[in-house]
């Protein structure tokens, strides 16, 4: 077995069923435990689909892993791990009107021959399948029912660090999916920098002994922050975990406070979103109203990352939750990617979280000059096993402290690359600095270091992030340029309103000839139901006349400088669904003619 | 229940999950062309009303019921066929 497989399955021989794994749901309006796992149980689980791997599949094969939440995914992980064929989770399509599309992707990029998923989902995927992949033989195997344990004498497979243990497909837009190979190597490196930088050796020694404490959560297992940082972290750290699904704690954000408090969880971890929502779907409600025992004494660390941490939510979050024991010194901020495995940069258990000021113009011409005034942003601590530089992207040279630049990471954590895309993979991942230093992963994302500590900006790409959902404005814009005849090209990008929230904003041009007498606002409205329609998102539409989308010289859309001339009142707009009061546009309304 | 009664509680629920007030809902309102409703809101909002109206709503149909009228009428449908089965 390679070293990560005998270092997981250490944990197992030291603690037996004394540790485990629990999921529950709400049934009622009332907490109920649905499952649960020892770590000895979830083992034998996944010998036995180690043994079944080994028995039907070549070494190495992918093997796409479709699951509902549950422990079930997490032993057909391990077993994936233990045979050393490569795991590759995807989403079921409750979670994502696109998962199966994505997916019919994923088997052509992945070279899927088969799909592990339970029985009570296998009718509905061999349906798809038999429709999607008609040329191309992809089987389905339920793994809940009918899979006998693995013989005795049937041990996980030999396997240097070098090999791929895990392929994440992250946000590539919806026709190019985009996997990151995951090496055992990537994996071992990042659990032990979890475990070993976040948490202080006298809190580990607490971990060890009984009562374990336990981590609680409800992040999607498709995803790295739930694989790697809810799912894997607490076999690596001899803890116990609680766990709901995504679907569970949105439609009852409540559940998560009572994970946390039933089970006494020592820590928890969600994007910025997360804790946005909760606050949101609390209101007014009184928390004794919701469980008069409810209590967050016990929670000593709660991580907020995989997106823009903002100060507003940390502090909205702690005050609305301090009744009930709740401190605002257990914030964890931290910043990750896929392609970095996961954890880049973290906060420290018992630290509590750094907030600066800083001067916004200065910012926006890119130093980090602290004001007592200025724009509050929360450091996402410091790197955690990696080397983190922050580069001018354009010249490549290290810039110093208290300089915005690109972040560029390198270390045991950072992944081989994108599958079957040896462009992308140069163009992200081996990336040398002015003074030829590297091979560097350029993460996109924008940021700097003060005090040791990194502040993350903003992103270099144009990714939009709306409630943890990863959305490329190419698929928006695909929509609005194809709604009509009348529609030209286009330019989406996020706009924050006066609190902050950031809205979807879509710059639309139209085609005057082709509107056959519809005014502006006709046309607005026809392409707000269509990507509401299509994408399920709000979008807010500006119509424009030919040609006045901001284009580079060979006529490439900047959606970036769409997004300053918009702000700036510079557009020109025929039609406008932005107000004043709910965008950051400056005050020079004259120029927007609205028509609604 | 009754179609009126199917309505009134999904106003309710909007009022409750979405913040919108009733007076501005009808059965041609659409959750997110006209609502701006987000998606977090309409999971929660489709898991809710499965468990206050006592039915099934599978996600590929949930994906397709873009109006308040197009729920009221899967909610109602539902329910009656669900009587003409004989109960569950």
């Amino acid at each position: 077995m390679s070293e990560l497989v005998r270092f997981l399955r250490e944990k197992v021989w030291l603690l037996g069923n004394t540790r485990w794994y629990a999921r529950v749901d709400s049934v009622r309006g009332e907490l109920v435990e649905v499952e649960r796992l020892g770590y000895e149980q979830l083992d034998a689980r996944a010998r036995a689909v180690g043994a079944l791997l080994a028995d039907r599949t070549a070494p190495g094969a992918h093997v796409m892993l479709m699951y509902p939440s549950g422990l079930e995914f997490f032993a057909v992980f391990l077993g994936c791990l233990y045979a050393g064929r490569v795991a590759v989770p995807a989403p079921l399509p409750d979670t994502d009107r696109r998962a199966l599309r994505r997916a019919e992707g994923i088997i052509r990029d992945a070279g899927i021959g088969l799909i592990l998923s339970d029985a009570s989902r296998r009718p509905a995927l061999s349906e798809w399948l038999a429709g999607a992949e008609p040329e191309r033989q992809v089987e389905c195997v339920a793994t809940d029912k009918d899979v006998p344990p693995a013989p005795d004498d049937w041990s996980p497979v030999s396997q240097d660090l070098s090999a791929t243990a895990y392929i994440q497909y992250t946000s590539g837009s919806t026709s190019e999916p985009r996997g990151v190979v995951i090496s055992h190597r990537n994996l071992l490196h990042n659990l032990l920098s979890i475990r070993e930088r976040l948490v202080p050796d006298e809190v580990l020694d607490e971990l060890r002994h009984d009562p374990a404490p336990t981590g609680a959560g409800w992040l999607p297992h498709y995803h790295d922050m739930g694989l790697v940082g809810m799912l894997l972290s607490p076999l690596a750290s001899y803890g116990n975990l609680v766990f709901c699904s995504p679907v569970a704690f949105i439609a009852h954000p409540e559940l998560w406070l009572r994970m946390i408090s039933r089970y006494r969880a020592f820590y928890t971890f969600a994007p910025n979103f997360g804790y946005d929502w909760l606050l949101r779907s609390l209101k007014g409600t009184q928390l004794t109203d919701l469980d008069p025992e409810l209590d967050l004494d016990c929670l000593r660390y709660a991580l907020s990352g995989g997106e823009p941490v903002r100060a507003d939510v940390l502090g909205a979050v702690a005050r609305r939750l301090a009744p009930v024991g709740f401190r605002t010194d257990i914030w964890a901020p931290g910043y990750g990617l896929a392609e970095a495995t996961l954890l880049v940069t973290g906060t420290r258990c018992g630290q509590g979280p750094t907030v600066g000021r800083f001067d916004r113009d200065a910012l926006e011409a890119g130093q980090a000059l602290p004001a007592p005034d200025g724009v509050e942003l929360v450091a996402s601590g410091r790197p955690s096993g990696v080397d983190v530089r922050i580069v001018d992207p354009v010249t490549s040279h290290p810039v110093k402290d208290g300089q915005v630049g690109e972040i560029w990471v390198r270390g045991d954590s950072v992944a081989l690359g994108y599958l079957g895309n040896p462009r992308a993979t140069a163009e992200h991942f081996a990336a040398t600095t002015a003074d030829g230093e590297g091979p560097y992963l350029r993460t996109g994302d924008l940021g700097f270091f003060q005090e040791d500590e990194l502040y993350v900006t903003g992103r270099a790409k144009d990714l939009i992030i709306v409630n943890g959902r990863n959305i490329h404005p190419q698929d928006i814009e695909r929509v609005g340029e194809t709604a009509d005849p009348a529609t030209g090209p286009s330019a989406a990008f996020a706009l924050p309103d006066s609190s902050g929230r950031e809205h979807i904003v879509l710059v639309q041009e139209i085609r005057p000839r082709q509107l056959d007498g519809r005014s502006a606002a006709t046309l607005a409205g026809l392409i707000r139901e269509r990507v509401a329609r299509d994408l399920r998102l709000a979008v807010r539409v500006v119509i424009v006349g030919p040609m006045s989308v901001p284009r580079t010289t060979s006529g490439k859309i900047q959606r970036s400088r769409a997004r300053e001339e918009l702000r700036a009142s510079r557009l020109g707009a025929l039609h406008s669904d932005l107000v004043a009061s709910d965008s950051c546009i400056e005050p020079r309304q004259d120029t927007v003619r609205r028509d609604a | 229940m009754k179609r009126d009664e199917i309505l009134a509680e999904l106003k309710a629920m909007l009022a409750e999950f979405g913040d919108i007030a009733p007076e501005q809902v009808d059965e041609q309102t659409s959750f997110v062309a006209d609502l701006g409703l987000d998606s977090l809101v309409l999971v929660r909002m489709t898991v809710v009303a499965e468990e206050r109206f006592g039915v099934r709503i599978p996600d590929e149909v949930a994906w397709e019921l873009h109006t308040v009228g197009s729920v009221v009428t899967y909610v109602e449908d539902t329910l009656v066929g669900r009587i003409g089965a004989g109960g569950e």
